[in-house]
Order: structure tokens, then sequence, then C-alpha cells
């Protein structure tokens, strides 16, 4: 077996290509991903081991004194502390209110109404979150429908803004991100089978018990990847809490973003953000060990 | 006592198609019925009227001499297996089997004996810690059977249990299950569209078509006596021909068929000048070559001369079908032993009048 000596019909494998071809194959994605995500994240990395310079500028160092500033600053600990809070409470809103919705839409025999529902939840998402931001900010002010409505209930005693405040932010962030959660939950629960109920019922079991002993469990992985995006993506809200909250409900990325815009400290924007990265990726992480730890028990 | 009752059961759904009309149907204690037809013939949406998963439009449902009409599948005690056995995937074989039992709200040792029990009636006790699809085929099939009977319910209902089985396997079950059946002795009621497995199967067939029962009767009945051409035609392979009634002498008919005439002891219910279908199963007629033939049609038989179109070797058997001199095509089926002739040859068909039934 001389490789030196191999012709070239030799070194051509089963399909035809050259032994080689599979590095040109596999390039393309390894060179996307190095080029958008990895070598920016290095960046990243290395900018917040810089030292900041006033006036916008920073020079090359290897400190950590960024890290120690974040750490041991109550308010940025505070904020990071209060972000997880609201993408924590709007994750559980959104599932409260996005199961029964996608149970509902998932289980209507007729696939006309279906795709109706599906596309409505979806057309929600052609607009940006900003438009939909300022949206709630009208229908929560003073003078509009929803305040009115609340007095004349008698929820209110008389029609005052609902917005800037954390019940603004809660109600922009769960309507901005609940499609994401009833899609996902709408496709894992199409996949429990009908007959997976039937089953159950002819054993004996009534529709809630079967719910729980069928659809439940069999719908986890689809709970667990739902919540996984909706809390990963209001981590990272931005623009919703400067549209519809007060500057204390102000999440981490808008300190980032002030970091940065306002007071022109890059190495600490990087770090905050590098923080806030990390905990997104113990969150994925323990996300993919729940769905992975089931599925290995199930092999 | 596990009777199941369906009096004049018409299910029509939301826009007129009506599915099932007015069907009736008694099931014994401990009788095996199966209901066969092509589909789209209304046997599942039937299985599902007794199951309780469709509200019949019209009729009366009955289990136990109870009208069950309206009241929901998980009241009604029935053991259900489905198409793609539909075992839970996120349990255990132990917790499938269980399932019934546990809704039932009876104590665990009663649970783990029966458990048990049931894995020892479809010989799988290996398999208790199993997820389901660390199972084959069949043993899936067993388990889902096994899960069904452990609640002891009233009745047993069979959804097309063993079309996705291949056809080894689907023998091997067949046996198996009218074993279980036999010796738990549960009142059972099964769906397929295939007309083997209702014959070597049931106490009783039911053949469906269009919504309606065609036939009622045991496997023997349907098979040799059919009471109308589907039938005949549905259950097993048949020759049909049709034409009019020219004379009965000597309880022996005469039916013209075109340019064809046969003869037929089959004249309880015909009269001449009836139109009426001539049957006859392939099995039922001798061939030899023409040249050996004896004369043409007698008083006591009807024969065909033509050529062999196509030859299909069977193992045991060779069916031939033979192309008639007035364009009619026959299919007979011969024993290997006794026969063996090649495409193109000219035969001679030999079909005695008593094999030869006269249906209206």
């Amino acid at each position: 077996m001389s490789t030196e000596k191999s012709t070239l019909s030799e070194r051509i494998t089963e399909n035809g290509f050259l032994p080689q071809a599979k590095y040109l194959i596999v390039s393309y994605p390894a060179l996307a991903l190095g080029l958008f995500f990895v070598i920016p994240l290095i960046i990243l990395v290395v900018v917040s081991t810089f030292q900041n310079i006033e006036g916008g500028f920073f020079e090359p160092a290897f400190t950590l004194e960024n890290y120690v500033r974040f750490f041991g600053s109550d308010l940025f600990q505070g904020r990071m502390i209060y972000t997880l809070q609201i993408a924590g409470v709007t994750t559980i809103l959104s599932l409260a209110i996005g199961y029964p919705l996608a149970y509902y839409i998932a289980t209507l025999k007729s696939e006309l109404w279906r795709r109706v529902y599906l596309s409505v939840i979806v057309s929600s998402l052609f607009l940006t979150f900003i438009i939909r931001g300022f949206a709630w900010q009208v229908l929560l002010s003073s003078e509009s429908i929803i305040p009115t409505l609340a007095t004349a209930v008698g929820i209110l005693d008389e029609p005052v803004a609902l917005v800037p405040s954390y019940l603004a932010l809660v109600v922009g962030m769960v309507y901005v991100f609940l499609p994401f959660m009833v899609l996902t939950l709408y496709t894992s629960i199409r996949d429990v089978d009908d007959s997976l109920k039937e089953a159950s019922r002819s054993l004996g079991a009534r529709p809630l018990r079967t719910f729980r002993e069928v659809t439940l469990p069999l719908t986890k992985n689809g709970i667990i990847s739902g919540s996984m995006l909706v809390f990963v993506l209001s981590l990272g809200v931005y623009v919703l809490p400067r549209i519809l909250g007060n500057p204390s409900d102000w999440t981490l990325a808008v300190l980032i973003g002030n970091q940065v815009g306002v007071e022109g400290n890059i190495p600490y924007g990087a770090t905050i953000s590098i923080v806030l990265l990390m905990v997104v990726g113990v969150i994925l992480g323990t996300g993919w060990y729940l769905i992975g730890g089931q599925r290995r028990a199930s092999i | 006592m596990s009777r199941v009752v369906l009096e004049g059961i018409t299910k029509r759904y939301p826009g007129g198609v009506e599915a099932v009309s007015d069907v009736s149907l008694v099931v014994d204690d401990g009788e095996f019925v199966t209901l066969v037809g092509p589909s789209g013939c209304g046997k599942t949406t039937t299985l599902r009227t007794i199951a309780g998963f469709e509200q019949p439009t019209d009729g009366f449902v009955g289990i136990n001499e109870n009208r069950v009409n309206t009241v929901p599948p998980d009241k009604r005690d029935i053991g259900m297996v489905f198409q793609d056995f539909a075992l839970f995937p996120h349990k255990t074989v132990e917790e499938n089997i269980a399932y019934g039992l546990k809704v039932r709200g009876y104590e665990r040792d009663h649970i783990d004996d029966r458990v048990d029990e049931m894995l020892e009636l479809v010989e799988l006790p290996e398999t208790k810690d199993r997820m389901p699809d660390q199972l084959s085929g069949g043993q899936q099939q067993r388990i889902a059977l096994a899960r069904a009977v452990a609640p002891e319910p009233d009745v047993l209902l069979l959804d097309e249990p063993l079309a996705s089985l291949d056809k080894k396997l689907r023998e091997t079950m067949q046996v198996e299950l009218r074993r279980i059946q036999r010796k738990l002795d549960i009142t059972t009621i099964l769906v397929t569209h295939n007309q083997k497995e209702a014959l070597t199967m049931s106490d009783r067939i039911v053949v469906m078509n269009d919504g309606h029962f065609e036939q009622v009767g045991s496997p023997e009945t349907v098979y040799s006596d059919p009471e109308t051409p589907f039938v005949a035609d549905f259950v097993g392979t048949a020759n049909i021909l049709t034409g009019a009634i020219s004379a009965i002498d000597d309880d022996i008919a005469t039916v013209d068929c075109g340019h064809t005439t046969v003869r037929s002891g089959d004249t309880d219910n015909v009269e001449v000048g009836d139109s009426v279908s001539v049957v006859f199963r392939p099995e039922h007629l001798s061939m030899t070559d023409q040249q050996t033939a004896t004369d043409g049609s007698g008083q006591q038989a009807t024969t065909f001369d033509g050529t062999i179109s196509v030859r299909r070797y069977t193992g045991d058997q060779i069916e031939y079908h033979v192309r008639t001199k007035t364009d009619e095509t026959i299919v007979t089926v011969q024993r290997v032993a006794e026969t063996s002739m090649n495409e193109g040859s000219s035969v001679s068909l030999r079909l005695s009048a008593d094999n030869c039934l006269l249906l209206n």
C-alpha cells in the first residue's frame, strides 16, 4: 500500500470523488462558522480584557479589571438578576398562554383552520419588535382603550397610563415571543399520534388523565425547546425595555448598549456581553442535557 | 355475559357522506367476529362506533345489554389493539401493560401479578423492562394485545392489528391471536381487509361493502355459499359470468351467458327468465388437454374450451388463466402433481353443475 505510487483511479472513492473532496465540502460551513461566529467571539473575548481610555478609546492589555468591576458592582449584578427574572417571567407566561393555544390549534380537525390560526400567529412576526413595542405603548397609554376598559370594568379607579411600567414590559415581551413558543409547541403536539390518545381512552383513562399521562410527557421536549428559545430571546431584549419600561426595567442588553454607545466604554460592554453569553450557554447546555437525557433513557 | 349488539347503525358525516348504513349485528359472548371488506367500506367506522370513538347518527349500540351510544370510550370497558400498535413510547413494556390496571385503581400487588401473567400469556416475560422501540414488530403486537386484555375488558376490538406485519409473522400472529382469544374466552371483533385472515381466524365473518353488510355467516358458509356476487368475488377467488336462465329441467338450470351456455344445479331461488350471476370457484374446475376431452356440455356439467393465457406457479398449486373461444377469462387452480401445462396450450375445463352457483 504505497500511497505515493497509487494511481488516480485507486484514490477515487466509490462515489466518484477524490478522498480530499470531503474537506472541500466541509470547508464551507466551517469557514462560515469561523468567519461569522468564532472569530468575532474571539475578538469580543480579547476586547473584554482591554484597557479603556476616556473618550471612547481603548488600548490592548491583558486585564481582568472589567470582570472584577462587573462582579463587584451591585448595579450590574442587580441588572443581571433582573434580566434573568424578566426572561423567566416571560417564558413562564408564554408557556402558560402558549400551550393551551398550541394544543387547541394542533388538535383542530380542519386543516384549513389550523393553517388560518398558524398564519395569524406567524403574521405578527412580520412587524419588527420596535413597531409592536410602540403599538403597545399606544394601547396602554392613558386615553386609549385598555385603561378605559379597565376603568369601566372596575380594575382601575381612573384611566391612567399603564406605560412605562414593569407590567407593560412583560405584556410586550410575552406578545413578541409568544409565536415562537406556540410554533415550537404546535409541532411537538402535532407529533403525538391520535392513536396513542385513543389507546389511553380505550384503557379507561379520562381525557385529563390521558393528557397528563400521554400528551404532556410526549411534548416534554417541545416544552423545553420552546422555553429555552423564549428565555434566550428574552435575555437579549434591548428595544422593548426602552419603549415600555422605566429605567428600572432596563435589561443587561440596554446597559451593554449604553456602555458602548453612551459611555464609550467598549471593553466593558464586551465584558458584560461575555457574561451574558456564558449565562445563555449554561441554559442551552442544561436544556440539551434535559432533552438528550430523556432520549438516552429510551435507547 | 359480554354481548355486543348493533341495531340499525348509521353513521353520516357532516357533508352527507354515509360511511355506515343501517347495519345490525349481535356478537355473542366469547365469539370471534371479523368485519372484512375493501378499504372505505365502513368496517373501521363500525368498529370505532363500538369503541366509542364515533357516535352513530342513528341506531343502537349495546354492550352487555346496556345502551352505550353516547358513553365515552373510557367508560365502556373495552380493550383495543390498533394497526400501529399505539404503545406508549415513553413507558416501558411493564408500564404499558399496567396502564389500564393503574387507571382502574387496582392495588400495586395485583397490578404486578397481572402484568407478569399477561407477559406469560404472550410469551414475552423477558421484555418487561424494555422500551417499545426496542421491540420487534411482532413483539410490539403481542405487548399491545397484552395491554388491551390486561384489565379484563368485556370486549376486545382489533383494528387491522396484523396489517403492518410481514406475511410470515402475520400468519404466526393469526394463530397466536386466536389461541389467546380462545384461552381468555373474550368476545372479539376484528377488522381486516384481508379475506384470508377473516376466513382462518373467525367464528363468523361479516362481509362489508359500501357501508352495508353483504353477508354474515361462518367462514365455510361465506366461502362456499356466497349470497351476492360481491361476496363471491371478495372472499377467495371466483369466476363470475352473467346471463339469463333459459330453462330448468330436472333441477338443472341452463344459463345463457352470451356465447356460453352454463349448467347449474343451484335452482332453488331462481326461475326461468331471471338474470343471474353464475359463480364458480377456480378449484372446482378440472382441466384436461383438448385432445383427451370428452364430449361438450352435458346435462350435468359445463365444458369451456380455450387456451392458457397466464400460468402462475405458486408452489403447491398452479393457477391458470384460460381464455375461452368466446373471449372470457376463467381462472382455475390445479394441484402441481396432477397437471402441468404451458401458456398457449389448448385445454378443456369441466365444471360440474353442483359446483356452479346462481346469484340474483
